[in-house]
């Protein structure tokens, strides 16, 4: 992959509505939690006093951020991420961009991983670091330095596997439909079979997997065995590999 | 053994979109000068030339471009061949510009090399500004200029004055025959415009409803049919009448 090639394209996704959904999804997650993180001390009768003890607000933080949905960000994270898949590679298929791309000499593998990266780092440096600004907000006063980056690099992991996750689905089906709006549809479609499929119990997706792996990052006993924490980054792997070789091989631009 | 190599060689080339045959049994070989390929829509011209870009893939025969396949070892080719496509899609965000220099830095080419295209084009007078202000008629001498960057060794123009008025279209095809003359440069013409192509082309083929009708130098075409006027060569090579 060309250092030219990646951050042109990451200077062409600097256009509406990208800059826009990135500024939507860092707010809706940073207040989201704000928001449930406030309900859940109260139901829980947690102390708003932040003077307690930082283990102790750490171990809350996170107990109320797990408890009451931390994921609630993987509906916007899911809609964003299938947006973005079908901006960067059904639309440029459809209009015509791509054909000039791959006139140029640029290998269809640098192509591929500039464009997915692009995607795929604004995703999760937004929720990422809204919800680490959160944490800051929350806990500034009282969060020890050391179990402060435990808990930032928690989130940061659990986002960017998320994001690695729903990308490699959504920039497969895009590729393979060259059309944008077919591949918003089958992406979403995608994205909410996971989820359905986890709501009915079924432990090894996504869902079910972003909040054990948060708190598994953060030291604490996962619930869930530990090979399920591997069948999200395992399932991305899949279908990043899949879109990988369709891209390189299979792909037709007319 | 790259010198005796043909500029294009195609034997037997075959494209089918499901039950659609776009292109049947085509070979040629193209030594170098400038190429005209001429024929009515929808007769195969721009799928042969997405097929010399690696683009796409044949469904029977082969192509090569200096020899080597162009959708296996397309990054390869790319680095000696200029493109414009019939329709030049670039990102509106960018300027004219910002694109040239990213195609210039891809190809190994200088900035030198960009303001030397720029200049050959004659588009400085809008080159820095965003693409998406930018009329078709500019858009398509873009195009050209990011075609002939660095003087490459083959350029590919699919339909290069479609959008152009009549002093812009004069304008390319001289520039197209100095840059031949003084660079060396190989030309592959798609167009519908006949009398243009006269001006400038070495050699023509003409392709109707996915088969190629006729392979061969100007010269000799002058010869054959006693005429040099393209209209109607290509009128008595396609059975039809002018009527």
């Amino acid at each position: 992959m060309r250092r030219d090639t990646l951050l042109w394209e990451f200077r062409a996704l600097l256009r509406p509505p990208v800059l826009e959904i990135v500024a939507v999804l860092f707010f809706y997650v940073a207040f989201s939690f704000l928001f449930w993180l406030g309900m859940g001390s109260a139901t829980m009768g947690a102390s708003s006093d932040m003077s307690v003890k930082a283990p102790m607000v750490m171990s809350k933080l996170l107990t109320v951020a797990a408890s009451l949905r931390i994921s609630e960000a993987y509906f916007p994270f899911m809609i964003f991420a299938a947006l973005f898949c079908a901006l960067t590679f059904a639309n440029e298929i459809e209009k015509g961009t791509m054909k000039g791309y791959l006139s140029l000499p640029v290998s269809r593998a640098g192509l591929f991983l500039s464009k997915f990266l692009a995607v795929w780092a604004p995703l999760t440096l937004a929720s990422s670091l809204a919800l680490i600004v959160s944490l800051i907000t929350m806990a500034s006063t009282c969060l020890e330095y050391g179990s402060f980056i435990r808990v930032a690099l928690a989130i940061f992991a659990t986002y960017a596997i998320l994001g690695f996750f729903l990308v490699s689905i959504g920039s497969l089906f895009s590729i393979v439909s060259k059309n944008t709006y077919v591949g918003i549809i089958t992406s979403f479609f995608a994205f909410y079979v996971m989820g359905m499929l986890n709501d009915s119990g079924v432990d090894y997706l996504p869902d079910g997997v972003i909040m054990s792996q948060y708190l598994y990052l953060a030291g604490r006993t996962p619930d869930v065995a530990f090979p399920s924490l591997l069948v999200t980054p395992v399932l991305g792997v899949i279908f990043f590999i899949l879109g990988f070789i369709y891209f390189t091989r299979r792909l037709e631009v007319g | 053994m790259k010198d005796i190599d043909p500029i294009i060689e195609i034997s037997s080339l075959a494209k089918r979109y499901g039950d659609k045959e776009v292109l049947r049994g085509v070979s040629m070989s193209f030594q170098g000068g400038i190429w005209g390929i001429i024929g009515p829509n929808g007769a195969g011209k721009s799928t042969l030339i997405k097929i010399l870009l690696g683009l796409i893939k044949p469904s029977g025969g082969h192509a090569k471009v200096f020899g080597k396949d162009p959708f296996a070892r397309r990054e390869e080719i790319l680095r000696d061949v200029g493109v414009l496509h019939e329709c030049n899609v670039f990102p509106p965000q960018m300027s004219a510009m910002d694109y040239l220099g990213y195609a210039a830095r891809l190809k190994g080419k200088t900035g030198e090399d960009v303001r030397a295209a720029v200049e050959c084009a004659g588009t400085s007078g809008y080159v820095g500004k965003r693409i998406s202000s930018l009329s078709a008629g500019m858009l398509q001498r873009v195009g050209f200029t990011n075609a002939i960057l660095g003087f490459p060794r083959l350029v590919i123009l699919d339909e290069p004055t479609s959008n152009l008025d009549p002093l812009a279209r004069r304008q390319i095809l001289r520039i197209i025959g100095d840059i031949h003359r003084e660079h060396g440069t190989n030309f592959l013409i798609s167009t519908h415009i006949l009398p243009e192509l006269e001006r400038v082309c070495t050699d023509v083929m003409i392709l109707n409803d996915g088969e190629q009708l006729l392979c061969s130098s100007y010269d000799d075409i002058r010869e054959r049919f006693g005429t040099g006027v393209l209209e109607d060569v290509f009128i008595k090579v396609m059975g039809v009448s002018d009527q």
